[in-house]
C-alpha cells in the first residue's frame, strides 16, 4: 500500500482554504463557511479512493518536522464530519475503508496513522474493525484504535478479547478498561485471571471492567483487593465493589449485593471510613 | 464570580501557601456537623492544581478556615517531597488528615479528581468548567450521591440570583408547571472570549520541560506532543482539555440562568450552532447557539466575534402575564425556594451545595452541547433524561468521549 503522490486538483482545494492568522509562525486559524467546505467534500468523494489518498499524502508528521500541513488535516476531519450525516452511507463507506487501508505497515508513519484513526473515532464504521483490531497490539496504536473502536460499541468487543488474551505492557491496562467500557460479559474470567497481574493499573483497570459487567463471578476478586495495602488501589476497588452491588441490585441478585455491602460495612471501621460504612448502608437499605 | 487575580503570581501563592502550612488553625468539630467525625480537631485542606486559579479556589473554602496541608502540582517534579508538595494526587488523596479538597487543575482532570476525592471521602470544590464533556458530570453527580458527599463548582453567580425577588418569581413561574408554552428567550451577547482561547493549529513539538509531569498532565486526554500552548492558562483553547472560551467562560455566564428559569434538572431538546468547519484539535470561533428547551424556553448565546449575528429572536423575559389569572395567585402563593448553601454550609449540614454537582452539570451541559454542535456542524437533539443525542451518532460519541487508560469515570 502506498499513499497517492500529488495531486494537483486536491492541492489546489487545500490551497483554497484561508491560511492561519501568521502563516510564519505558530498561529491561529477561522476556516470558511460550512457551504464552501461541504462542496470540496463532495467533490474530493466523488473522486473516490485517490482522491481521499491525496489527500492524506498531504500529512505530515508532526513530531518530525513544523507541521504546515494543517489545512489537509483541516479538510480531511470536515469530511469525517461530512459523511456523519446518516444519508451519506455509501461515501462514509468509502472513506473509512479508505482510511482504515493505511493502518498498520509503512505506507504512513504512526502519527500519521494515530491522526487517521483519530478521524474512524469521529466517523465509527465496522470497515475499519479489522484494521484497527491489528493495531490493538502496537504499543503506540493500542490507544486510539482502542478509543476508534469503542466508538462503535456494538461489534467491537470481539477484536479487544481477541487482542486482550495476547496484550502486554501498556496496552494490557488500556484493552482490560476498553473491555469495562463494553460491560463484556464474555471477557468476565480473563479480567478476574489479572486482579493479580503485577501492573496496579492493569488491577485497577480489570475491577473496574468487571463491576461494569455486573457478573457475581467477580465478587470475591473485587472483595479481595479493597483490603490492598496501597491506598488508591484499595478506594478503587471499593468503588468497583459499590458498583458492581448496584448493578448486582438492579439486576434482581440482592443477595449478592447485600453481601457486598455487608463485606464493606464490617471491613471499614476507621472513623475516617465512615462514609463508606454509610454508603454501604444505604446500599443495604436499598437492596432490601 | 471569582476571576482571575492579575496580580496573583505563582510566587506569592506558594509564599503563601507555605504560611498556611506552617500555621495551626485550629477549628472546632461541631464545623463538620453531626455525624461527622475528622481524625483531627482542624478541617485539613488540600489544593490539586496550583497554576494561576488555584489561589483563588482555594480561598473559596475560607469559611471553614481549613488548614493547607498540601499541595499538588505536576509542574513540580524534582521538587516535591511528598509531605506537603505532591506532583501525583492520588498520593494527597490517601491521606486521611485532609478533609476537603480544591481542585484547580485544567478542565480535563476536574471530573476524574473530583470523583477520586469523593471517593476517598473528601468534600470538593472545583474550578470551573465542572468537566469536559456530558458523561462526566453525571458520573460526578453519581459519585456525590454514593459517598455522600459535598460539590460545589467554583462559580457563585446563582446565589445572588436567589435573594432577588423579581428571578425569584421567575422560577417560580418555570417551576409551577402552569406555563403551558414558554415565549422566554433568554439572549447573553459576548463575553465568551472566543478567539482569545482558541488553540495553535500549526505547532512544533517542543521538548517536555524536566520539571513537568507530561503524561500525567496529560492524563486521561490523548498523549500529544508536548508544547507550551497545550499548558499553563492557554490549554483553554484546544478540546483534549477544555472547550475555548465557550466552555471557560460559559459556566459563569449560564449558572445564574439555570437557577433563575429553574432548568437545574433537565436540559435543551435542541441545539443550533452557526461557525465554521472545527478544527479536530484547536478550538476556534462560533458565531451564535440557540439552545431550545422541552417548554419552549430558548437561550440564544451570541460570541460578537465571528460571522452574521443571531436574528431569529429577541429577548424576552418571563412574567406573571404569561399565566391565565387564576393561575398567577397559585404562583404567587407558592413557597419561596430554599436558600442556597455555601460550601461551608453545605460541609456543615451535610446536605448539597447551593452548585451541587447536578446543578453545575446541567449548566455545564449546555456548553458542552453547544461545542457539540459546533464541532459536527449540524443541528442536535438531545434527550435530556438518558442524556443522549438522537440520531446523530457521530455528535452522540462526543457526549461521552473515552478516556486514556488507566483514568475512567
Amino acid at each position: 500500500m502506498t499513499i497517492q503522490s500529488a495531486d494537483a486538483r486536491i492541492e489546489e482545494l487545500v490551497g483554497q482554504l484561508p491560511n492561519s492568522d501568521q502563516p510564519d509562525g505558530e498561529s491561529k486559524f477561522t476556516g470558511p463557511k460550512w457551504e464552501v467546505v461541504e462542496k470540496m467534500c463532495a467533490e474530493i468523494l466523488a473522486g473516490g479512493r485517490e482522491k481521499i489518498l491525496a489527500l492524506v499524502g498531504l500529512l505530515r508528521d508532526p513530531s518530525r518536522e513544523r507541521w504546515t500541513s494543517f489545512r489537509a488535516e483541516y479538510l480531511l476531519h470536515a469530511i469525517a464530519l461530512h459523511v456523519g450525516v446518516q444519508e451519506r452511507r455509501a461515501e462514509r463507506r468509502l472513506f473509512v475503508e479508505t482510511l482504515a487501508s493505511l493502518i498498520g505497515g509503512d505506507a504512513a508513519s504512526k502519527a500519521v496513522q494515530a491522526r487517521l484513526i483519530a478521524e474512524l473515532q469521529v466517523t465509527g464504521g465496522r470497515g475499519a474493525f479489522d484494521a484497527l483490531g491489528n493495531a490493538l497490539l502496537d504499543e503506540e496504536l493500542c490507544e486510539p484504535a482502542a478509543q476508534a473502536l469503542l466508538a462503535n460499541r456494538r461489534g467491537a468487543a470481539e477484536r479487544v478479547r481477541a487482542a486482550f488474551a495476547k496484550a502486554s505492557g501498556k496496552c494490557r491496562a488500556t484493552l482490560a478498561q476498553a473491555l469495562g467500557v463494553l460491560a463484556d460479559a464474555e471477557s468476565v474470567g480473563a479480567l478476574i485471571a489479572v486482579l493479580g497481574d503485577a501492573n496496579r493499573e492493569v488491577r485497577t483497570c480489570a475491577a473496574w471492567a468487571l463491576a461494569r459487567t455486573g457478573d457475581a463471578r467477580a465478587i470475591d476478586g473485587v472483595l479481595k483487593a479493597t483490603a490492598s495495602d496501597d491506598g488508591w488501589e484499595s478506594t478503587q476497588a471499593v468503588k468497583a465493589a459499590l458498583l458492581l452491588a448496584e448493578k448486582l441490585a438492579a439486576a434482581g441478585a440482592k443477595g449478592d449485593a447485600v453481601r457486598i455491602y455487608t463485606h464493606l460495612r464490617e471491613r471499614f471501621s476507621d472513623p475516617k471510613e465512615k462514609y463508606i460504612r454509610d454508603a454501604a448502608e444505604r446500599g443495604l437499605a436499598a437492596a432490601k | 464570580m471569582p476571576r482571575r487575580t492579575r496580580d496573583f503570581t505563582r510566587r506569592r501563592f506558594v509564599q503563601g501557601a507555605a504560611g498556611a502550612l506552617a500555621a495551626l488553625t485550629v477549628v472546632p468539630r461541631r464545623v463538620l456537623g453531626a455525624g461527622e467525625t475528622p481524625p483531627s480537631e482542624t478541617v485539613g485542606g488540600a489544593l490539586i492544581g496550583c497554576g494561576g486559579r488555584g489561589g483563588g479556589t482555594f480561598n473559596e473554602m475560607r469559611d471553614l478556615n481549613p488548614r493547607q496541608l498540601a499541595l499538588c502540582d505536576v509542574k513540580w517534579v524534582g521538587e516535591a517531597d511528598n509531605k506537603t508538595r505532591y506532583t501525583d494526587f492520588r498520593r494527597v488523596l490517601d491521606r486521611k488528615d485532609i478533609d476537603v479538597v480544591a481542585i484547580a487543575t485544567p478542565p480535563h482532570w476536574h471530573a476524574l479528581i473530583s470523583i477520586a476525592a469523593m471517593e476517598a471521602g473528601k468534600d470538593v470544590l472545583c474550578e470551573k468548567p465542572m468537566t469536559r464533556f456530558i458523561a462526566e458530570g453525571r458520573a460526578v453527580a453519581e459519585a456525590e450521591k454514593r459517598y455522600g458527599r459535598v460539590f460545589q463548582v467554583g462559580t457563585f453567580g446563582r446565589f445572588g440570583e436567589s435573594r432577588n425577588p423579581q428571578r425569584i418569581l421567575t422560577r417560580k413561574i418555570m417551576r409551577s408547571g402552569l406555563l403551558k408554552e414558554c415565549k422566554g428567550v433568554h439572549v447573553i451577547g459576548g463575553g465568551f472570549k472566543v478567539k482569545e482561547w482558541s488553540g495553535l493549529v500549526n505547532t512544533k513539538p517542543q521538548p517536555v520541560p524536566k520539571n513537568l509531569d507530561w503524561d500525567m498532565y496529560c492524563g486521561p486526554a490523548p498523549l500529544r506532543p508536548y508544547h507550551p500552548h497545550r499548558f499553563g492558562g492557554t490549554h483553554r483553547g484546544y478540546w483534549d482539555y477544555e472547550g475555548g472560551g465557550l466552555t471557560d467562560m460559559g459556566q459563569h455566564h449560564l449558572d445564574p440562568v439555570t437557577w433563575i428559569y429553574g432548568k437545574d434538572d433537565t436540559a435543551p431538546v435542541t441545539v443550533e450552532a452557526y461557525a465554521p468547519p472545527a478544527h479536530p484539535e484547536a478550538c476556534g470561533m462560533w458565531g451564535w447557539a440557540e439552545l431550545t428547551y422541552a417548554d419552549g424556553f430558548t437561550l440564544v448565546l451570541g460570541s460578537g466575534e465571528w460571522g452574521e449575528p443571531y436574528t431569529r429572536k429577541q429577548g424576552r423575559g418571563v412574567d406573571l402575564n404569561d399565566l391565565p389569572e387564576e393561575d398567577r395567585a397559585k404562583v404567587e402563593a407558592m413557597p419561596d425556594p430554599e436558600p442556597l448553601l455555601s460550601f461551608a454550609q453545605a460541609v456543615r449540614a451535610r446536605k448539597p451545595a447551593g452548585g451541587n454537582a447536578e446543578a453545575a452539570h446541567r449548566t455545564a451541559t449546555l456548553m458542552h452541547l453547544t461545542n457539540i454542535a459546533i464541532r459536527v456542524g449540524r443541528k442536535i437533539k438531545f434527550d435530556p433524561v438518558k442524556e443522549e443525542i438522537i440520531g446523530d451518532p457521530e455528535a452522540d460519541r462526543l457526549v461521552n468521549q473515552p478516556m486514556r487508560a488507566p483514568w475512567h469515570l
